[in-house]
């Protein structure tokens, strides 16, 4: 049984290398690479898309509380209904 | 081009750009073309996601339509919008964080044991030899610290923290070269807009463009009143120049066609087309970059005392490491002090928090040269502010024309604007710029002009003596006399106005009364200053006692000087320096840079003379004194991020050592949680200071 391993390995060591290195199979490499390349910007993009997502987020809180605090003010000049419900919604 | 609204609030929106492909520089030019039309504030287009997002305080119809009308990249705007190399610096770093992050998700869901092994001894023997090149400094370094909290974890067999550890390290190091390098990117941004710019001829036209933009044997026309920016000889015109910068002289020399001229000299008189012998050097980026990298050594002592602190540390966590190990004969509990430093947190924030302030004066169009100068505006209390140009608009105008002895209105004013016109003050040019409205037109009918710095002009017409300029200069310095009978028509002149006395032969012959109106701004502006801290608000000006009585009142400053000479104006700020203030100095003028370097923080109008800006440490923007409310906000907020740094750092790094002392957390948790706690703090000191 040594025997077919010793087949083995000289057969990797002289087809195999040579399969290997061929053009298909660098063919086949460029193409992982590139799907990996492909995956590595695509985590960037999503990366960023995230950030985007947040900062309108952000944005939209920030624009909540500033309505909020235009209505509690318009409240407190007028001290009476103007069409305005003054309690917050809850 | 078609866009699909991804987010719309009051005053922000976040739209998708319908493009096939975005390159890098088809986002500079949409952030050109955008940040171009009125009433948008900001603009920033990305590249991957095609995404445009705009901050406006216009209607936001007028942004939809920008939008919709906006046809992409063609060459006229290629050609027009400033690249930002620092997209590619970011996209590299974005890449490299990418990578590191899902490999580790990778290894910690798939790795079997033995890999994990083997990975984190080959990270220890990296960490180890990282370590050992520091000795070289004959110091202990934060390095040492690193390698043995690895090795520690690694002998004890505890190989996940081993493994978290390194990622943790390895990402603040990735984390803290980015930081590092898009402060520099933003701060030199934001600079590049508040370059220098030259006056460069090709052919018939002239165009404006940065200084760094110049190649030797460009030809570059310099007129009055500017700085010489670069080496060169001159080809056509005649100027006077002023080089008391190079050489002291105070007499200005003659320079003509074959005559060189050296950078940083005054053009006095007239104008001449220089060929560039010296150009600055390439690239606008790497030269701001360059400059930063100098400024850096401005360090302000808050900066230096904190890194001093850092390097400090380091033998203390060992020693605490080894105490803890001796007193409670716990391994465990002495790795997790060793987990803990102090160090690295404090070396790394401090100076990204002051390129972060910098960066956001530059977003205001201030620019700051250093660190220590946003330091000493925080501390000052005093403050002095030059008259004319700095709480005035500069732009004063004539308000009458009084005529003495026989003399008439425009002939008095054709003589003034005869001698004025080569003089560079904007009180001269208000005298010429009256005269050529009324229409008065003179042929040069003086000699040699003498300008006497602050005081007037000196020169002969038909062989009299003809002076103009201010009482001091008429009356006292040169001994001139009101003719008789009219001495009551010259106290009647209102001191509201500035006055420019005429004489001529001994004579006065004619007071020019111009108005030099306040900068709306100002009175609100002081007030504010005073409210943040600023307790002694002075004002200085070389112009007469009567004026500058008016304006003080009117601007509210706690205090005045006028007549004063430019060197009065530095010895005053050196005294007050003496009795401990600190002192910030506001000018615009020539006459200002001696005070501008005395002071603590020189600040200089961006349109003011170029020489003022040269010695300034800070320059603000032209058309309104309230950057130097944002000034003091950032400075304030500045202090108040690096003190609040501090205990951050010592508070929650104190409180893993407790923890981890007494046993409550594990040596991987307090890693974990020290490293993305000073990550964090890193990120942190990056965001804006002030709100706006």
């Amino acid at each position: 049984m040594r025997l077919t391993e010793f087949v083995l390995g000289v057969a990797a060591g002289t087809i195999g290398i040579r399969l290997l290195t061929s053009r298909e199979a660098k063919e086949i490499y460029s193409y992982v690479g590139a799907a990996g390349l492909h995956a590595r910007d695509e985590v960037v993009r999503q990366g960023q898309i995230i950030k985007e997502n947040c900062q309108d987020i952000s944005a939209r809180a920030k624009e909540i509380n500033d309505a909020g605090r235009v209505r509690e003010e318009e409240c407190m000049i007028k001290n009476a209904p103007s069409g305005l419900d003054c309690k917050r919604d809850l | 081009m078609d866009a699909r609204i991804l987010s719309d609030t009051k005053g922000r929106i976040r739209v998708r750009l319908s493009c096939l492909h975005m390159s890098f520089r088809d986002c500079d030019v949409a952030e050109y073309y955008f940040s171009k039309l009125p009433g948008i504030k900001k603009v920033e287009a990305i590249d991957n996601t095609h995404d445009l997002i705009i901050r406006y305080t216009c209607p936001r119809e007028e942004v939809i339509n920008a939008i919709a009308s906006y046809q992409g990249a063609d060459n006229e705007l290629l050609s027009k919008a400033p690249e930002d190399p620092g997209r590619a610096v970011n996209r590299e770093y974005q890449e490299k964080l990418a990578v590191m992050v899902t490999m580790k998700a990778v290894r910690m869901l798939l790795y079997p044991a033995n890999m994990r092994a083997i990975r984190a001894v080959r990270n220890m023997i990296q960490m180890i030899i990282r370590a050992v090149k520091t000795f070289r400094s004959g110091k202990l370094k934060v390095e040492v610290l690193d390698a043995i909290s690895i090795s520690v974890s690694v002998l004890r067999g505890d190989f996940r923290t081993a493994a978290n550890v390194s990622f943790l390290l390895k990402l603040g190091d990735l984390i803290e070269e980015w930081t590092r390098k898009k402060s520099v990117n933003d701060l030199a941004k934001s600079m590049s807009l508040n370059i220098d710019r030259v006056w460069m001829v090709t052919g018939d036209t002239e165009t404006e463009v940065p200084i760094t933009d110049i190649q030797k044997d460009d030809v570059i026309v310099i007129r009055r009143g500017s700085v010489i920016p670069l080496d060169g000889m001159v080809i056509r015109g005649e100027a006077s120049v002023n080089q008391a910068s190079m050489t002291g002289e105070a007499v200005p020399v003659r320079k003509s066609p074959g005559a060189v001229v050296y950078a940083g000299t005054v053009l006095e008189e007239g104008e001449c087309y220089v060929r560039v012998e010296n150009p600055q050097g390439s690239g606008r980026y790497d030269k701001i970059i360059k400059m930063i990298e100098e400024s850096q050594k401005m360090q302000s002592t808050t900066e230096s005392r904190a890194m001093a602190m850092a390097d400090k540390l380091v033998p203390y966590s060992l020693a605490g490491t080894l105490l803890t190990f001796i007193l409670t004969r716990n391994a465990q509990k002495a790795v997790s002090v060793l987990m803990v430093d102090f160090s690295c947190a404090l070396k790394l924030s401090m100076p990204v928090s002051v390129l972060s302030a910098m960066r956001e004066c530059g977003d205001e169009s201030i620019v700051v040269k250093g660190g220590k100068y946003l330091e000493a505006v925080e501390e000052a209390d005093t403050i002095v502010f030059d008259k004319t140009g700095t709480l005035t608009y500069a732009k004063p105008e004539v308000a009458k024309v009084i005529a003495f002895d026989g003399e008439e209105e425009n002939e008095v004013l054709r003589v003034a604007a005869c001698l004025e016109e080569h003089f560079p003050h904007s009180m001269a040019n208000a005298v010429v710029f009256e005269a050529v409205r009324r229409g008065i037109v003179h042929e040069e009918m003086h000699s040699e002009v003498e300008y006497v710095v602050a005081h007037g002009i000196a020169s002969a017409i038909n062989g009299k003596r003809a002076l103009i300029g201010s009482a001091h200069f008429i009356f006292q310095d040169e001994d001139c006399v009101i003719p008789e009978g009219e001495q009551e028509k010259f106290d009647s002149i209102s001191g509201s106005f500035s006055q420019l006395y005429l004489a001529v032969d001994g004579r006065l012959k004619g007071v020019i009364c111009i108005a030099d109106p306040l900068r709306e701004e100002v009175p609100e502006t002081l007030s504010k200053l005073r409210e943040m801290g600023l307790k002694n608000l002075v004002m200085m000006t070389g112009d007469s006692e009567k004026t500058a009585a008016m304006i003080a009142k009117e601007a509210g400053v706690d205090s005045y000087r006028s007549e004063v000479l430019p060197a009065d104006k530095a010895e005053f700020i050196r005294r007050e320096r003496e009795k401990g203030h600190k002192v910030i100095m506001v000018g615009d003028g020539i006459n200002d840079s001696p005070a501008l370097s005395e002071a603590d923080a020189g600040i200089a109008i961006s349109d003011g003379a170029a020489i003022a800006r040269q010695t300034a440490d800070i320059t603000v923007r032209a058309d309104s004194l309230k950057e130097l409310i944002t000034l003091r906000k950032v400075s304030m907020a500045l202090r108040k991020r690096v003190d609040g740094n501090y205990r951050f750092v010592l508070g929650f790094n104190g409180t893993l050592l407790l923890l981890g002392i007494l046993g409550f957390i594990a040596p991987g948790t307090s890693a974990m949680l020290h490293n993305s706690s000073t990550i964090g703090l890193l990120l942190y000191s990056m965001t804006d200071m002030t709100d706006h």
